[in-house]
C-alpha cells in the first residue's frame, strides 16, 4: 500500500497553480484515510496533524450529507467575506480551496472542473 | 537506552482506527533516528505484500476482519515467517481468544486502547518486545491488557521525551480521564528528563486536546515538585506543586484555590513546566485530590449552564447561526424537540404561507422537489415535498455549525449560502436575516440563479415566497 502522504502531496502539487489566482488564499487536500495537507499562498505545503483541523471537519460534511440521502461531490460555502470550495471523489478524498472573495460563477465552475480532473487523473 | 530501529506492521480493517493509531504512534516516535516506523494495512493481502517488502519485526493484528481473519493470518505468519513477533490488538477479550492467541504463538494480546495511557502502555510494551531476543520465536501467550502497567525493566528500556508523552496523551485522552495507576507513566518515563541539567527551562507543550486537569493529575501522581505555567486565551497563571501537592496558584487577578479552578478550566493555550522554586506564600492547604474533584464539579456545572443558555437562546428567537458555537448534538436535540412540538403549527403555517396564496411571488417553490424555510425563531415557516422536517432541521443545524467553524477558522463572516452538488441532485441552503431556506432538487438542476435572485430581492426569506 503506498504511503497515503504520497497521494496527498501529488494532488496538492497539482492544485498549487490555483494559488496563482490572487483571490485564492489556501488549498488543502484531505485523503480518504484523513491524511491532510494544506498550502497557503507563498508558503510551503504542510501536514495538518491535529485530528480536529478545519479541512478534516469540512470533509466530514460529505459523510453527514450522505446520511441525509444527499450524496454529493461538490460543496461551495459562500460566506460574507469569502468562499470555500470542496470537491470530493470516492477513493481519493476531498480538495479544498479557500478564496478571500466570492468567485464569479464561470471561474468557480472552472475551478471545480479542474479539481475534478486532478482527482480523476491522480493515481 | 536507545530505541531499536525496526518496523511495526498494524493490520486492521478499521481504517480510521489505523490512521489514528499511526498518527498517535508517529507522535510518540517523533523524529528519533531509531524510532520504529509504523506501517499499516487494512487487509491481510496487503499485509503479506508489506511483510515481503518491509520485513517488519512485529506484526500487530486485529482478529475480526473480513475475508481472512486474524487467526488465519497468524497461522500463516507462524508458517511462513516464524521470526516475526506476533501481537493481537483486538476490541474484544475472551478466554476463547486467549486460548487461540496462545495456540498461535502470540507474544502479546492487547485490547484496543481507549485512553492515552493505554496507548502509551502498548507502545512501551511493544518497544520492550521488539528488543527482547528471547521472543523471536513463538512463545506462550503473555496476556496484557492495555491499561496495565509495564514492568520496571520495560519502562527503563523505553524512556521517551516528556513532550511526546504529553502529546500522545493529548491526542487520546478524553476529558475527565483519570490516571489511577499507582506508578504513573510520567513518574517512570518522564521525570528523569525533567530534572536533566540540559533543560533549564523545563518542558512545554500545547493544550490542543489535553486538558490542564489531566496534566495536573499526572504531575500529582509523579509526586514531584514543579511549577506549571499555563497561558490561555482568557487567562494565564502558575500552579505550584510540591511533592505532588498543589501548594499555591496565581492568575492575573486571583490567588489560591480560585486561581487553580480558573487555570484548570482553560481549554486552549500553552503550558510550560518549570523547575520548582518555592512561592512567596502558600495559599492552598486543602488536598490536591479535593481540589481536582471540586474543579471537575465546577466544570460540570458550567457545562450545564452553557446548555441551559443554549436552549434559552434558541427559544428566545435569536439567530441559530450565532448560537451554532454550542455543541451540535445538544442543539440538534433542542431544535428537533421544538420541531416535533410544533407539528400542528407547521401544518397551519403551510396553509397560511402556501406559495400560491402569497402575492407577488418572486419564485414558485413548487418547481422544487423539497423546500423547507425556517424563520429566525426556528419555526418552520414553509415546507414542501416529501421530507421529514425533523431530519431536515437536523441537517440545517449541522450546516450552521460547520459554517460557524469556517468563520472561527477563517473569519469569513456569516454563511450566505451553501451549494450542494451531487450526481443527481442539487441543493441549496441559503440564509437571509436569520431565516434559512433549504431547497433540494433531484434529477434536474436547481434553478439556482432565480432562487438566489428571489432571496436577494427581499429582506427575509419568509417574505420572499
Amino acid at each position: 500500500m503506498p504511503d497515503p502522504n504520497l497521494l496527498v502531496l501529488k494532488i496538492l502539487e497539482a492544485m498549487s497553480p490555483f494559488l496563482k489566482n490572487p483571490q485564492i488564499l489556501e488549498i488543502a487536500f484531505c485523503s480518504e484515510n484523513r491524511v491532510t495537507w494544506h498550502q497557503k499562498k507563498n508558503e510551503a505545503a504542510k501536514p495538518l496533524t491535529k485530528l480536529d483541523n478545519i479541512w478534516r471537519k469540512l470533509s466530514d460534511t460529505f459523510s453527514v450529507l450522505k446520511l441525509h440521502k444527499l450524496e454529493s461531490k461538490q460543496l461551495v460555502w459562500t460566506h460574507d467575506h469569502g468562499q470555500i470550495i470542496l470537491v470530493r471523489k470516492d477513493g481519493k478524498g476531498v480538495c479544498g480551496i479557500l478564496s478571500q472573495n466570492i468567485i464569479a460563477d464561470t471561474e468557480l465552475q472552472q475551478i471545480q472542473k479542474s479539481c475534478t480532473d486532478i482527482l480523476d487523473l491522480t493515481k | 537506552m536507545e530505541i531499536v530501529a525496526s518496523k511495526w506492521l498494524f493490520v486492521d480493517d478499521d481504517v480510521r482506527f489505523l490512521s489514528h493509531l499511526k498518527e498517535s504512534l508517529g507522535l510518540l516516535c517523533g523524529k528519533h533516528p531509531n524510532a520504529p516506523s509504523i506501517i499499516i494495512s487494512e487487509n491481510v493481502a496487503d499485509a503479506l505484500l508489506l511483510i515481503q517488502r518491509e520485513s517488519p519485526s512485529i506484526v500487530i493484528t486485529d482478529i475480526q476482519m473480513p475475508q481472512v481473519d486474524g487467526f488465519q493470518f497468524l497461522r500463516l505468519l507462524s508458517t511462513k515467517y516464524p521470526k516475526i513477533k506476533k501481537v493481537v490488538l483486538t476490541g474484544q477479550s475472551s478466554t476463547q481468544i486467549d486460548g487461540l492467541c496462545q495456540k498461535n504463538g502470540v507474544a502479546r494480546h492487547f485490547t484496543k486502547p481507549a485512553t492515552a495511557k493505554a496507548m502509551l502502555d502498548i507502545f512501551i510494551s511493544l518497544l520492550a518486545l521488539d528488543k527482547d531476543p528471547k521472543q523471536t520465536l513463538p512463545t506462550p501467550e503473555i496476556k496484557q491488557t492495555a491499561g496495565s502497567v509495564p514492568t520496571p525493566q520495560e519502562q527503563e528500556a523505553n524512556r521517551i521525551p516528556f513532550k511526546k508523552a504529553i502529546r500522545i496523551t493529548g491526542k487520546l485522552a478524553p476529558r475527565g480521564t483519570s490516571f489511577s495507576s499507582p506508578s504513573s507513566v510520567l513518574d517512570d518515563v518522564v521525570t528523569p528528563k525533567i530534572q536533566a541539567a540540559d533543560h533549564p527551562k523545563g518542558f512545554s507543550g500545547v493544550l490542543d486536546q489535553i486538558n490542564i486537569s489531566e496534566l495536573v493529575q499526572m504531575l500529582v501522581l509523579s509526586n514531584k515538585s514543579s511549577i506549571l505555567e499555563v497561558s490561555g486565551d482568557h487567562d494565564q497563571g502558575k500552579i505550584y506543586l510540591e511533592h505532588g501537592q498543589i501548594i499555591h496558584a496565581e492568575t492575573k487577578d486571583q490567588v489560591g484555590e480560585s486561581a487553580v479552578y480558573v487555570l484548570l478550566n482553560l481549554q486552549d493555550g500553552q503550558f510550560e513546566l518549570a523547575h520548582f522554586n518555592p512561592p512567596n506564600q502558600k495559599t492552598i492547604f486543602t488536598t490536591t485530590q479535593h481540589i481536582l474533584i471540586e474543579a471537575a464539579r465546577l466544570m460540570d456545572e458550567q457545562e450545564r449552564d452553557k446548555n441551559h443558555f443554549n436552549k434559552e437562546a434558541l427559544t428566545s428567537k435569536t439567530s441559530r447561526i450565532t448560537t451554532a458555537k454550542q455543541t451540535l448534538t445538544k442543539r440538534q436535540y433542542v431544535i428537533i424537540e421544538e420541531a416535533v412540538t410544533q407539528e400542528v403549527y407547521v401544518e397551519e403555517s403551510i396553509e397560511t404561507n402556501h406559495p400560491s396564496t402569497v402575492s407577488n411571488n418572486a419564485f414558485d417553490l413548487q418547481h422544487l422537489d423539497e423546500v423547507i424555510i425556517l424563520a429566525k425563531d426556528g419555526k418552520i415557516q414553509y415546507k414542501h415535498g416529501s421530507l421529514d422536517p425533523a431530519q431536515r432541521i437536523d441537517l440545517i443545524a449541522f450546516i450552521d455549525f460547520k459554517s460557524q467553524q469556517i468563520h472561527d477558522q477563517f473569519q469569513l463572516g456569516s454563511l450566505y449560502h451553501l451549494q450542494i452538488i451531487g450526481e443527481n441532485l442539487e441543493a441549496l441552503m441559503a440564509c437571509k436575516d436569520d431565516d434559512t431556506l433549504l431547497a433540494i432538487n433531484t434529477q434536474r438542476p436547481l434553478p439556482m440563479k432565480q432562487l438566489l435572485g428571489a432571496i436577494n430581492k427581499n429582506l427575509c426569506l419568509t417574505q420572499t415566497f
